[in-house]
């Protein structure tokens, strides 16, 4: 029972909602960076193949 | 030729002076906004319990002074950024310090000229004929507010004047910074103005509100130069 | 598409979240149960390190502005904006699990406890300073002012806190840190102290990947430009 208010309550929903929150927090801010340097690994490579000497004498 | 920090700072302060008073509106607007915000929280609140009516007015005046603060402190640059003067005295062999000194001199000149209308003004229409609300103390409670504010204002003024949305970003960046001195200066004022005396509670705050004071003014003259440093 | 760097880097990535979810493994069946809150204190093994975390990433971040002052790089510039969107993260973490701890706790989902406002006011900041960051043109300026930012930041920081403090508080005096030792069970201190350190190991991981992103951004945006006057 709750010192302060006198109610009981069921932790349980509490508990999930907190670590939950946590989860998608510390997992989502890491995925959405990981997306974006994949991204971004892509487009380097990309920008680097067609200016490259080869691609440059094909043309 | 080497130029010293006291006729840099003579100049730019006798020229910012001459700028202030060549724009008249730029010292009305701020005064005339506050006496408008005054009158809006008096709408707003209406009539309150005589017991509330003393934090109702140390809350409608600080929190009124500080937005009206916030408005000529953004400005200060402003006759600058015209034929991008800023940029030019940033190449120009002239003591950052005393360029400092002289924006921190006029934010203050300003800053009195608009608290000084607030804090009349406030306690004239928040007055009961049980109560007189003016202090000498409260004042020298907002000076000393003003003191630190002035020397963050003229920092985030700086700072922003190459920003875009520069009228949203300086209050965004100003307020939550200022909120220590909010707390400080209303909190010490209802202490005293509650008691009639200067309790230690008063004294602590004060004691914060001289902590901002010196920090502040110390990392203005510090940041400043590195803000506008060329190199 | 990785290169070797980046999968060394994922891998220390995926080894400090495996700490934080031991961590959590811990908390959940290692610690014993609070005998005044019952289960609903374990909040506090992700609350009170969020805090520390979110609070450690104002003093990094205030070390990146010095260093971005002094060496007018680009790359302090990107740790300290990793810094603070790591450091916003962290704070709205704190406030999030602080109302849902409150909610059983104190019976109410929001007060104006000094932790939690000044908790608020950090996230304000951090906000703010991203903000600043957006909206000003790419180079030198750009670098000294969110460096300035970054210092003042982290020298009000003690300041917002010691006057909310002053000014109201409703959360538990300081337990951890406190003359006599503190007053924790010694499992539920253990437990918090590697919380803290997981999560600050694993947000130290999250400020350096961001940044890299954040350099590789700007070598992208080069030589696309390079690609477009070639």
């Amino acid at each position: 029972m709750n010192p302060i208010t006198g109610i009981t309550t069921d932790p349980t929903p509490f508990l999930l909602l907190a670590y939950s929150l946590g989860a998608v927090a510390l997992l989502g801010y890491a995925h959405w960076c990981l997306l974006q340097r994949r991204k971004m690994r892509q487009l380097l490579a990309a920008i680097q193949t067609s200016s490259s000497p080869s691609t440059a004498t094909k043309r | 030729m080497r130029s010293s920090l006291w006729r840099d700072y003579r100049t730019l302060v006798g020229q910012g002076v001459k700028a202030e008073l060549a724009d008249l509106e730029r010292l009305v607007s701020p005064v005339l906004f506050a006496l408008t915000m005054l009158l809006m929280f008096a709408f707003a609140i209406g009539d309150v319990e005589p017991s509330l009516r003393l934090r109702i007015y140390l809350a409608e005046t600080f929190l009124t002074a500080l937005f009206a603060l916030q408005i000529s402190f953004s400005r200060v640059f402003e006759p600058d950024r015209q034929d991008r003067v800023f940029d030019l005295m940033r190449t120009y062999p002239i003591d950052h310090t005393g360029w400092f000194l002289a924006k921190y001199t006029m934010v203050l000149l300003l800053g009195v000229a608009t608290l000084g209308p607030i804090l009349f003004f406030g306690a004239f229409v928040n007055q009961t004929p049980s109560q007189s609300l003016f202090s000498w103390l409260v004042v020298g409670i907002a000076a000393m507010a003003l003191a630190g504010l002035a020397a963050l204002g003229v920092l985030l003024a700086a700072m922003t004047l190459k920003a875009n949305a520069r009228q949203i970003l300086y209050p965004l960046l100003y307020f939550p910074l200022a909120t220590p001195v909010l707390l400080a200066a209303v909190q010490a004022s209802q202490l005293y103005l509650g008691s009639g005396q200067i309790s230690p509670d008063v004294r602590a705050w004060l004691g914060l509100l001289l902590g901002f004071d010196v920090i502040y003014i110390t990392l203005g003259l510090l940041l400043f130069t590195e803000l506008v440093d060329e190199s | 598409m990785f290169t070797p760097e980046d999968r060394r880097e994922l891998f220390l990535g995926a080894l400090f979240l495996m700490l934080v979810a031991c961590h959590w493994f811990a908390a959940f069946f290692y610690a014993p149960v609070d005998e005044h809150q019952g289960e609903v204190y374990r909040i506090m093994f992700l609350h009170v390190p969020s805090a520390i975390t979110a609070f450690a990433s104002s003093a990094a971040l205030a070390v990146f502005s010095t260093l971005g002052l002094k060496q007018r790089s680009e790359s302090s510039l990107a740790l300290a904006k990793a810094t603070a969107e790591v450091g916003l993260l962290f704070t709205l973490l704190t406030l999030a699990t602080g109302s849902i701890w409150g909610r059983p706790t104190w019976g109410t989902w929001w007060t104006w406890d000094a932790r939690l406002t000044t908790t608020f006011l950090l996230a304000l900041l951090y906000s703010g300073y991203l903000l600043l960051y957006s909206a000003m043109p790419a180079g030198p300026g750009r670098v000294r002012a969110c460096a300035v930012l970054g210092i003042l930041i982290f020298a009000d920081v003690p300041i917002i806190y010691k006057s909310v403090t002053w000014w109201r508080t409703l959360h538990q005096p300081p337990s951890m840190l406190r003359a006599g030792g503190p007053t924790m069970d010694p499992e539920i201190l253990w437990t918090l102290v590697v919380g803290i350190a997981t999560l600050c190991l694993y947000a130290s991981w999250l400020i350096r990947f961001r940044s890299g992103n954040i350099r590789l951004a700007d070598n992208l945006e080069a030589a696309s430009f390079e690609q477009l006057h070639s």
